[in-house]
C-alpha cells in the first residue's frame, strides 16, 4: 500500500471520527448483543454443570417404600464403576433464632450432593449441623436449631439428638434454585435444608439411595439423558431384585418369628392338654376317694372321720384351683392365638415394595434450571438480528455519505493512476477497521456483561456460583464475518458506483441530488397548509430512501424492543393474580386419605373454612403425536365445582364436561395443538390409553388441567375416581400460616397447598421480569441513539452550507435547529408508530419462545405500554436533538461562502 | 452623519492554536447611502473577512462598525442573526440555493423570515425569472440560480445588499448580466449594494471604489461617472 494512500486513510478517519465511531459502535452492539445473548445460555449451562460436577449431585435417586438396607446400597456400590450411598432425611419443626421453622434434614453422603460450604465448616460431630446458606440469618453459626416437642414421633425418632449446633452455611447441588419442596409437616414449606452426619439420625432403613454413574455428558445435555437412560436401565433391574429381596427378607423374618410364636404357642397348649388330664386323673382319684370313704364311713373312728373328710375338702379345693388355672390358660392362649392370626393376617397384606429410580431431571432446581436457561436463548436470534439489520443501513448511509465525500478525491486518485481496487481498499479499510473495532470491542464487552447481567437476574432464583466465561471460537468468528461483510459489503457498494465514473466526472463537483416533487404535494389542499419549512422537511424525508429505511427500521426496532420488553412485563406479572383470583378460587388444595368422608367434614368444620369440595386429582399425561404433556386431572361430582374453578374462555363460561367429553386447560390445548372439537389421548400409567373428545378450553396459566367425568375417569385410570383431594375456601382475613398448619393436624390429610404461598413465591421469582425490562430499554435506547446520531450527523454534515446559509439568511438558533430536526422529529414519529405493530408481533414471537410447559403465559400488552413505549422513543429523539443541536450552533456561517467540495 | 456604513479602526485577528493570523488590521472606510460600492482586492487581501464582519457573520477583535448610526460591533449574537434577518441582503458566490425548494420557495424562505418581504412573486419578477418559479434550483443554469438567489435577498427589502464574488461561478456573458441586474436594482431602488470582486475591471461599474491589501484599506476612491456594466470588458 503506498504511504501517501494509508495516510489519507488515517486522516480520514481522525477528520470523521463520528461517522467512524457511528459504524464501530453500531457494530459492536450487533455483535455484543448478538455474543452475549449466544453465549449467555452455555455460560449459565458451564456454570452449573461446574458446581454440580464439583459437588457432584447425584445421577440417579432411587426410593422405596420399605427403605433400603446397607447389603441395598451395596448391591449398586461398585456396579459398574457406579457409587451408591445410603441417605436419611426427614422433615421436622425446629425452634431457631428466627423462630419455629420447617426443615428438611439431609444426611451427609460422602462423596455425593457435596455441600458447598459458605461459611464455617462441616459437622464433625454427631450433633452439629450446616444450614442452607438461604436461611443462614435464622440460624448463625453457633446457635442451635431444637427439634420441636409438637413434631410426630416418626421425625422425633428418626433424629437421634433433640438439638443440633449450626456450625457451618452451606449451598448444596441438590437445591441449585430457591424452591426448598412442600411437606406435610407445619406450613407445609420447606424452610431450608440442614446437613447432619449420618450419625444424627436414628434409623432402621436408609429412606432412599445417591448414586453417582460414571456418566460422560455435561448436565442438561443430550449425551447425559442419553447415557443415564441406559444406566437407568441397569439400575432399575437390580433395583427391582433388591426390592424383592428386601420384601422376602422382610417377609420371611416376620413369618418365621410367627411360626416360632404359633410353635411355643402350640406348646403351652399341649402342656395345658397334659395338665388337664392330669387334673382329670386326680379328679377320678378323688371320687374313687370319696366313694370309698362313703363306703366305710361308719367303719371309721370320729377322729379318722374328720381327719379324711379335711383331707377330701382339701383335694376338692386343689381340684378347684387348677380347674380355674387351666381356664385362665386357655384364654391366655386363645388370645395368644389371635394376636398371630392378626401377625399372619398382616403379613399377607404385606405387599411388593414401590420402588422408583429417579434421575436428575426430577430434582426441582436441576429441572427449573433447564427450562429456565433455555428461554434467553430463544430470544438470542431475534433481537441482534434487529441490530443487524439496522447495523446494515447505518453503515449503508454513512458508507454513503463518506463517498459522496470523497468524490473529488477518488476523481484525483483515479486521474493520479491508482487502480480501482487501490482506491475502493481506502473505504474497505475504514469501514473495515470500523467494524473491526466494534466487533473486538464489541464481542468482549457483550460476551463478558451480558450474560453476567442475565445472571444476576437469574441468580435471584439460582444462587450458588460465580458465572463462567465460556469463549466460543465459532461464534467469535461468526461475528467477526458478518461484522466485516455488513461493514465492508457496503462500503464496497457503495463506491461501486463512483467508481464507475470517469475521472472528469469525479473531478467536478457532483450535481446535487434533485428535489423533486413528493406525492404528498399532490394532494393540494393539504400541501398548501405547510409552511415552507415544513414543505423542505418533507421533501426531505423522501429524498434519500435509505436513511428514510434506517430511519424506521432503527427507530421501529426501538419501539419494538421497548413494546416487546413491557408487553413481557404485562404478559406476565399479572397471571398470578389471574390464576387465583379469577380461575382457581380456592385457597388450600388438601389431599387426603383414609376415610375420606369424616376426613373432609372435620375439614368443613374447622374455624375459618367458608366451604369445600371433595375432588378427585391425580396426573396423567396427554399425548399427540410428538409431545407428552404432564397433567393434572381433576374430576368432581359435585355441581358446586365451577364455584372452586372458574372455568371460562375470555367471558364465555365453559361446561363441566359430559360423559365422553373432555375440558382442557389453555396451556395444555396450545402445547398439544388441539382446539375444541379436537380428540385428545389421555395416558395412564405405562399402557393405559383413552380417547376424549375435547368440549371446552378454559383459561388457566399455571400447570395443565384436564377435566372429566367421575365415570370417564375410571375409564381413564382403571381405578374408582372416590375424593382424594379437598378445595377449601378460607373466610375473609384468615391467617393463612395458622390455618395451614391446623388443617395439617387433621389425621388423614397428607399435604396442603396454599394459594397464597405459591402467589407470593411466583411473585417474587417474576419480579426479575422488572430487570429484563431494563435490559430491553437499554438496548432500545441504544439502538435508537445510535440510528438518531447517525443521521443528525449525516444529516448535519451533508448540509453545513445550507445551514450556514440559512444562518446568515438569519435564521435564529431555534428556527436553524427546528429546519434540521423537524425531519428527525418527523421520522422518529413515523418510526415509532411503525414500530408499534412490529413490537406486537416480536411480542407474541418472544411469549411463544418462552412458552414453558407448566405455565402459559397471557399474550397481552397493555395500551400503557404501546404509550410508554413510544413517548420513550420519542424522548429518546429529543435527547439526541438537544446534543445535537451544539454541533449546530457550532456550524461556522462563512462555510456558506466557501466552493462546492 | 450622512454616512450609512462606516468602518472604523476595524482589526480582525483569527486564533489557530497559538497562530494568530492578522486578517485585517486597523481599516477605516465609509459608505454612503445608496451608493454602489465594489471592494476590490487580490485573494487573500481580507475582502471575505471585511464581507463577514459588515455582514454580521463574525465579530471583530478590535474597532467600530456601525449601519445607519447602529453599532453592529456592539451586537450580541442574537442581535446579530436579527441585524442579518432584517438589513442584509445576501448574495453568495456558489448561489446556495436550497436544492429542496423551487425558485419561488427559495425566495419565500427569505422573505416569510422578515417582518415587511417583497411578494416571493414579486422578487422572482424583478430579476426576470417568474416563469421558471416553480423550477428546482438543478433545472437552472447558474445565472438563473445566481438570479434566484439576488431574488431572494432582494426580496427582504434589506438596507444593504452584500455580493461575495456574485460573478465567481458564472460565465463572462451570465456574469455581466447578473452585474447588471445589481447595478440596476441600486439605481432603480436607491439600495445600497456592496460588491466583493477580485476582478478590478468591475471597479468602473461603481459609485466608490474601496482598495483592499494586505488585510487593510489601501485606498478609497470615488467614482464620478461610473459606467454602464454593458460597456465595461474584461
Amino acid at each position: 500500500m503506498v504511504r501517501a494512500f494509508f495516510k489519507t486513510t488515517v486522516r480520514e478517519i481522525k477528520n470523521s471520527i463520528g461517522r467512524f465511531l457511528a459504524i464501530l459502535i453500531i457494530t459492536a452492539l450487533g455483535v455484543g448483543f448478538f455474543a452475549g445473548l449466544r453465549l449467555t445460555e452455555p455460560s449459565m449451562t458451564a456454570t452449573t454443570d461446574k458446581f454440580l460436577t464439583e459437588q457432584n449431585l447425584f445421577d440417579f435417586r432411587l426410593l422405596s417404600t420399605l427403605g433400603f438396607t446397607e447389603d441395598d446400597v451395596k448391591a449398586f456400590d461398585g456396579v459398574d464403576g457406579m457409587t451408591a450411598k445410603g441417605a436419611y432425611n426427614v422433615d421436622f419443626l425446629g425452634l431457631s433464632e428466627g423462630g419455629e421453622l420447617v426443615f428438611k434434614a439431609h444426611s451427609i453422603t460422602d462423596g455425593i450432593n457435596i455441600p458447598r460450604v459458605v461459611d464455617g465448616n462441616l459437622p464433625s460431630a454427631d450433633n452439629e449441623c450446616v444450614v442452607d446458606a438461604n436461611i443462614s440469618g435464622a440460624a448463625p453459626i453457633g446457635s442451635v436449631i431444637k427439634v420441636a416437642d409438637s413434631n410426630t414421633d416418626n421425625a422425633k425418632d428418626t433424629l437421634k439428638y433433640t438439638e443440633y449446633k449450626v456450625v457451618g452455611h452451606v449451598r448444596s447441588p441438590y437445591y441449585i434454585n430457591f424452591e426448598r419442596g412442600s411437606t406435610s409437616v407445619g406450613t407445609g414449606r420447606i424452610s431450608g435444608f440442614i446437613y447432619l452426619p449420618e450419625g444424627g439420625f436414628n434409623s432402621e432403613a436408609y429412606h432412599e439411595i445417591f448414586v453417582d454413574a460414571p456418566i460422560n455428558g455435561k448436565a442438561f445435555e443430550n449425551e447425559y439423558d442419553e447415557e443415564a437412560a441406559v444406566i437407568s436401565q441397569k439400575i432399575e433391574s437390580i433395583l427391582n431384585e433388591r426390592g424383592q429381596e428386601r420384601y422376602d427378607s422382610i417377609y420371611n423374618e416376620a413369618l418365621s418369628e410367627i411360626n416360632s410364636n404359633q410353635a411355643e404357642l402350640d406348646e403351652a397348649a399341649a402342656e395345658l392338654e397334659a395338665e388337664k388330664l392330669k387334673l382329670e386323673d386326680s379328679k377320678a382319684e378323688y371320687e374313687n376317694y370319696k366313694a370309698l370313704f362313703e363306703q366305710y364311713e361308719s367303719f371309721l373312728t370320729e377322729e379318722q372321720k374328720a381327719e379324711y373328710q379335711k383331707q377330701l375338702d382339701d383335694a376338692a379345693k386343689l381340684i378347684a384351683d387348677g380347674e380355674k388355672k387351666i381356664l385362665d390358660a386357655e384364654t391366655a392362649i386363645a388370645e395368644g392365638q389371635a394376636a398371630i392370626d392378626e401377625a399372619r393376617s398382616e403379613l399377607d397384606s404385606l405387599s411388593v415394595p414401590s420402588l422408583y429410580v429417579l434421575g436428575r431431571d426430577t430434582n426441582v432446581g436441576y429441572a427449573c434450571f433447564e427450562n429456565d436457561s433455555g428461554i434467553v436463548s430463544a430470544i438470542s436470534v431475534v433481537f441482534p438480528l434487529l441490530f443487524m439489520l439496522v447495523a446494515i443501513l447505518v453503515c449503508m448511509t454513512t458508507m454513503a455519505r463518506m463517498v459522496d465525500e470523497n468524490r473529488v478525491q477518488i476523481g484525483v486518485f483515479k486521474s493520479l493512476g491508482y487502480g480501482n481496487f487501490t482506491i475502493q481498499s481506502k473505504f474497505l479499510i475504514y469501514s473495515g477497521l470500523a467494524a473491526c473495532a466494534g466487533w473486538l470491542g464489541g464481542y468482549m464487552l457483550g460476551s463478558y456483561f451480558v450474560p453476567r447481567i442475565i445472571w444476576n437476574v437469574y441468580n435471584i432464583m439460582y444462587n450458588f456460583a460465580e458465572l463462567e466465561y465460556v469463549f466460543d471460537p465459532l461464534l467469535f468468528a461468526l461475528c467477526f464475518l458478518a461484522a466485516i461483510g455488513c461493514a465492508c459489503g457496503t462500503a464496497y457498494l457503495a463506491c461501486r458506483a463512483e467508481l464507475r465514473s470517469v475521472p472528469a466526472e469525479l473531478i467536478r463537483p457532483k450535481a446535487p441530488k434533485t428535489g423533486k416533487k413528493i406525492f404528498l404535494e399532490r394532494i393540494g389542499f393539504l400541501w398548501k397548509r405547510f409552511s415552507f419549512l415544513h414543505k423542505v422537511s418533507a421533501r426531505n424525508i423522501f429524498r434519500y430512501k435509505n436513511r428514510l429505511f434506517m430511519m424506521i427500521i432503527g427507530i421501529g426496532g426501538c419501539t419494538a424492543l421497548l413494546v416487546t420488553g413491557f408487553g413481557i412485563r404485562d404478559s406476565i406479572k399479572n397471571i398470578v393474580a389471574f390464576q387465583f383470583d379469577e380461575i382457581m378460587l380456592y385457597d388450600y388444595n388438601v389431599s387426603i386419605e383414609g376415610d375420606t368422608d369424616s376426613v373432609y367434614d372435620n375439614l368443613i368444620s374447622l374455624d375459618g373454612i367458608e366451604s369445600g369440595l371433595g375432588v378427585y386429582q391425580t396426573s396423567v399425561n396427554l399425548t399427540n403425536d410428538q409431545e407428552r404433556l404432564d397433567t393434572y386431572l381433576l374430576s368432581s361430582s359435585d355441581p358446586r365445582f365451577t364455584d372452586f374453578v372458574d372455568l371460562h374462555n375470555g367471558n364465555e363460561a365453559i361446561q363441566y364436561p359430559e360423559n365422553g367429553n373432555a375440558v382442557i386447560s389453555a396451556g395444555a390445548a396450545e402445547i398439544l395443538g388441539i382446539s375444541v372439537g379436537d380428540n385428545i389421548t389421555v395416558n395412564f400409567g405405562e399402557t393405559r390409553e383413552t380417547v376424549f373428545n375435547v368440549s371446552g378450553i378454559f383459561d388457566n396459566f399455571f400447570y395443565n388441567y384436564i377435566i372429566l367425568t367421575e365415570s370417564d375417569c375410571e375409564k381413564a385410570t382403571g381405578s374408582a375416581a372416590s375424593t382424594n383431594a379437598v378445595f377449601l375456601k378460607a373466610t375473609q382475613n384468615e391467617n393463612s400460616g395458622d390455618l395451614a398448619a391446623r388443617i395439617s393436624g387433621i389425621s388423614g390429610v397428607t399435604s396442603v397447598t396454599s394459594t397464597s404461598d405459591l402467589t407470593d413465591r411466583v411473585s417474587s421469582s417474576l419480579d426479575s421480569i422488572e430487570y429484563i425490562v431494563v435490559f430491553v430499554v437499554i438496548c432500545a435506547a441504544a439502538l435508537a441513539f445510535v440510528v438518531l446520531y447517525n443521521l443528525s450527523n449525516i444529516n448535519i454534515a451533508e448540509r453545513v452550507r445550507e445551514i450556514a446559509t440559512i444562518k446568515v439568511l438569519g435564521f435564529y438558533k431555534k428556527e436553524v435547529s427546528d429546519y434540521i430536526f423537524r425531519e428527525i422529529i418527523a421520522l422518529t414519529f413515523i418510526g415509532a408508530v411503525v414500530g408499534l405493530p412490529l413490537g406486537k408481533l416480536l411480542h407474541s414471537f418472544v411469549m411463544q419462545q418462552i412458552q414453558v410447559s407448566s405455565v402459559h403465559f397471557e399474550n397481552r400488552i397493555s395500551v400503557w405500554s404501546f404509550l410508554i413505549a413510544f413517548a420513550m422513543t420519542v424522548v429518546f429523539a429529543f435527547l439526541i436533538n438537544i446534543f445535537m443541536a451544539r454541533r449546530l450552533d457550532k456550524i461556522d456561517m462563512s462555510g456558506s461562502l466557501k466552493s462546492v467540495e | 452623519m450622512d454616512q450609512f456604513v462606516v468602518f472604523e479602526d476595524v482589526t480582525k485577528i483569527y486564533k489557530t492554536g497559538s497562530v494568530e493570523i492578522k486578517a485585517l488590521c486597523n481599516t477605516t472606510f465609509e459608505i454612503k447611502k445608496g451608493e454602489l460600492c465594489v471592494i476590490v482586492g487580490p485573494s487573500g487581501a481580507g475582502k471575505t473577512t471585511l464581507l463577514n464582519i459588515l455582514g454580521g457573520m463574525d465579530t471583530l477583535t478590535s474597532g467600530h462598525v456601525w449601519l445607519e448610526n447602529k453599532e453592529i460591533s456592539a451586537y450580541n449574537k442574537r442581535q446579530l442573526t436579527a441585524y442579518r434577518r432584517s438589513e442584509i441582503g445576501f448574495v453568495f458566490q456558489f448561489y446556495n440555493l436550497i436544492q429542496n425548494l423551487t425558485a419561488l420557495e427559495n425566495v419565500e424562505l427569505a422573505a416569510q423570515i422578515c417582518k415587511d418581504p417583497m411578494p416571493a412573486s414579486e422578487a422572482l419578477a424583478l430579476v426576470g425569472l417568474s416563469d421558471r418559479s416553480a423550477n428546482f434550483p438543478s433545472q437552472l443554469s447558474g445565472g438563473e440560480q445566481q438570479r434566484v438567489a439576488i431574488a431572494r435577498a432582494f426580496a427582504k427589502r434589506p438596507k444593504l445588499l452584500l455580493c461575495d464574488e456574485p460573478t465567481g461561478a458564472l460565465d463572462y456573458a451570465t456574469g455581466k448580466a447578473v452585474l447588471k441586474l445589481l447595478q440596476d436594482m441600486c439605481r432603480n431602488t436607491g439600495m445600497t449594494v456592496v460588491i466583493i470582486t477580485h476582478n478590478s475591471a468591475l471597479t468602473a461599474m461603481a459609485d466608490r471604489v474601496i482598495r483592499v491589501k494586505n488585510g487593510t484599506v489601501s485606498s478609497v476612491a470615488l467614482n464620478e461617472n461610473p459606467v454602464p456594466v454593458e460597456d465595461i470588458e474584461w
